[in-house]
């Protein structure tokens, strides 16, 4: 288990939409995803933008539970439970986020064979979706050769991936090497993200990565720079 | 085999007299003492009471020697001598068949104390074990449940982002179609018109052959329009455009209006229009004009799909709610297999018109549109060689 400092709680009081994140979270906590679900929903129609619902109630609220249970505030089976929610109320809110139209380049989202938290760069991949990029997530059993043949097939200009634990770093090598390997897919942009790359920051270097993200946001900000930066081809 | 004296059994239970293990049972009483079933279960029901004696006497204090109880098995009692002695949280309880058994189990105890003991502790870390085995077990059950969630998000987001896009390329062909549409109406027109001039102006001056081209230019031309007009009407329904001017009509009136009017199609056949309406019908919320197509559509495919001499017969009744109009006629009937696609755009049916008329494709795709709009269904009877009914059922009132 990789030790992680113990933060305080991300559930800031002056923190944008901090009322409705607290009063999510309650509700997940209290088992409850059906209220959890109607305030994000009756938030949205209420004009509330589905980026800051993602930014700041999701996320948040994902952080928290982390925390939660890593200092045994909440049982495995709650972890599970907010996350698996928090997937369904995400899927929810889809009709909102791929109706806007693209403008930007092709993102494909990835995680390791057997990590287990796929919400984090789900999130990232819809972020990107809703800013104009055409996104694709595959799953975390999806074969290396599969995703490479995905980033030809879809004419990615970015691979994100992610680890959640140093255990998955292996894999997210083996990965890098199967996309630099194949000439079609040579020039996609890899990107890394996940707490081994957060707690050593040179990490994505040594990895053969072009780039790393500690959120969504700043994955966004990256993606633009490079895709500014690419040479004429 | 272990002679019945000292035959015994000996058991860990918890706090609350529940067999947590089975230590040792020699007492050839098979399904008595069962690990996770209450002690309780074995004793006959008459000495509950004393076996909760004796249970308490063991938990507060410590232990109790040689308490007879009977118990209940195969449907006989039996009485055994219970001894319990409490080590932590749990009780570990012997019994055997005589006091004189019991005392013997208790010196083979004494002489095998270490024994027992290492047992007892055993089946304690056991237990400690199994217990942090099944937490262990959950953990994984509720990976393996996250997994499938997992994959079931994936799968929708991609199914989501896939419909959108479906959508979106809907909306598209609509608006293209329609823009071809419009595109092609005037130069079609003006094939028309001047076909027409040509026809008026040169007719006289044209041998027969030359008269019959610009017959068929003008014949193909209007199936062109007809076709472009069709394609219009589809693409304004499918964006959603068909817009219901609906009031409350006499339906009977309509049909015996359109009857008439197809008459005159229908005598060139040698077919025979036949008006059944019935008597009293309300009046029905719908919008004539768009009914008159459906009228036209049906009425003209009986037309049609009839061989001459034949009859077909258009009546309407009231049936609850609602208005049943049918259109039946006496030509070759359906084969099933064009019955599932039937009422779809440019669907391709078997049956061919009788005296060669052509077919866009999308009048029953059309007419099924316009009677959904109004909030009716639209269904076909058929049997291959006995003819087509086909049955439009429209609701009294908007709904």
């Amino acid at each position: 288990m990789d030790a992680r400092p113990v933060a305080p709680s991300f559930l800031v009081p002056d923190a944008p939409l901090a009322a409705l994140t607290r009063s999510y979270l309650t509700a997940l906590l209290d088992g409850d995803r059906r209220q959890a679900s109607t305030l994000v929903l009756d938030a949205v129609a209420t004009g509330t933008p589905v980026k800051d619902i993602y930014l700041h109630v999701f996320q948040r609220a994902q952080y928290e539970v982390g925390r939660l249970w890593q200092v045994h505030d909440i049982s495995v089976a709650q972890e599970h439970y907010c996350t698996a929610a928090t997937q369904l109320i995400m899927s929810q809110l889809y009709p909102h986020i791929f109706s806007v139209a693209r403008h930007e380049g092709t993102f494909v989202a990835t995680c390791v064979a057997g990590d287990l938290h796929e919400i984090g760069v789900r999130m990232v991949a819809d972020f990107f979706e809703i800013d104009g990029w055409n996104t694709y997530y595959l799953g975390a059993n999806t074969p290396d050769a599969d995703v490479v043949a995905a980033l030809i097939e879809r004419k990615a200009d970015f691979l994100g991936i992610s680890a959640t634990i140093s255990g998955h770093l292996r894999a997210v090598s083996t990965l890098i090497k199967a996309v630099r390997a194949n000439d079609a897919c040579r020039d996609v942009r890899i990107l890394v993200g996940g707490y081994p790359f957060a707690a050593k920051p040179d990490l994505w270097r040594e990895m053969g990565a072009d780039g790393t993200a500690v959120d969504a946001q700043a994955a966004i900000a990256l993606a633009g720079e490079l895709l500014q930066s690419r040479p004429p081809s | 085999m272990i002679a019945p004296d000292r035959q015994g059994v000996a058991l860990l239970c918890d706090a609350a007299g529940t067999v947590r293990r089975v230590i040792r049972d020699d007492l050839g009483l098979p399904g008595l003492f069962v690990e996770g079933r209450a002690l309780a279960e074995a004793i006959a029901p008459a000495a509950a009471g004393a076996h909760e004696a004796f249970l308490k006497v063991v938990v507060d204090r410590g232990a109790a020697f040689d308490r007879e109880v009977p118990v209940r098995a195969a449907g006989r009692e039996l009485t055994l001598y219970f001894s319990g002695v409490a080590e932590g949280e749990h009780l570990y309880v012997v019994a055997a068949r005589s006091s004189a058994g019991l005392a013997r189990l208790h010196e083979e105890m004494l002489l095998i104390n270490n024994e027992q003991t290492n047992a007892l502790r055993a089946a304690l870390k056991e237990l400690g074990l199994r217990q942090q085995l099944d937490s262990n077990r959950d953990s994984r059950l509720y990976d393996d449940l996250s997994r499938l969630n997992n994959e079931l998000a994936t799968l929708q987001r991609e199914m989501a982002k896939k419909n959108i896009e479906l959508e979106q390329l809907n909306a598209l062909k609509n608006e293209l179609l329609g823009m071809a549409a419009h595109d092609l109406r005037s130069p079609l027109g003006v094939i028309q018109n001047y076909s027409d001039f040509l026809e008026a102006d040169a007719g006289p001056l044209l041998n027969d052959e030359q008269r019959a081209f610009i017959s068929t230019i003008k014949r193909t031309s209007r199936f062109m329009l007809g076709l472009v007009d069709d394609l219009l009407d589809v693409t304004t329904i499918e964006a959603g455009r068909l817009t219901l001017d609906r009031q409350p009509s006499d339906l009977g009136q309509l049909l015996a209006d359109n009857v008439t009017l197809s008459r005159t199609l229908a005598a060139r056949k040698d077919i025979a229009i036949e008006l059944a309406t019935a008597t009293g019908l309300p009046p029905v919320a719908l919008d004539p004009r768009r009914i008159e197509q459906v009228l036209n559509n049906l009425v003209g495919n009986a037309i049609k799909f009839s061989p001459a001499g034949r009859k077909v017969v258009v009546s309407a009744v009231s049936e609850g709610d609602a208005v049943i109009i049918s259109i039946a006629d006496q030509g070759p009937g359906l084969p099933a297999s064009d019955l599932p696609n039937l009422f779809k755009p440019f669907a391709r049916a078997t049956a061919r018109g009788t005296a060669g008329e052509k077919s866009t494709g999308l009048g029953l795709a059309i007419v099924r549109k316009i009677v959904e709009a109004h909030g009716g269904r639209i269904w076909v009877e058929t049997e291959l060689g006995r003819g087509a009914t086909f049955f439009v059922s429209l609701p009294v009132t908007a709904t």
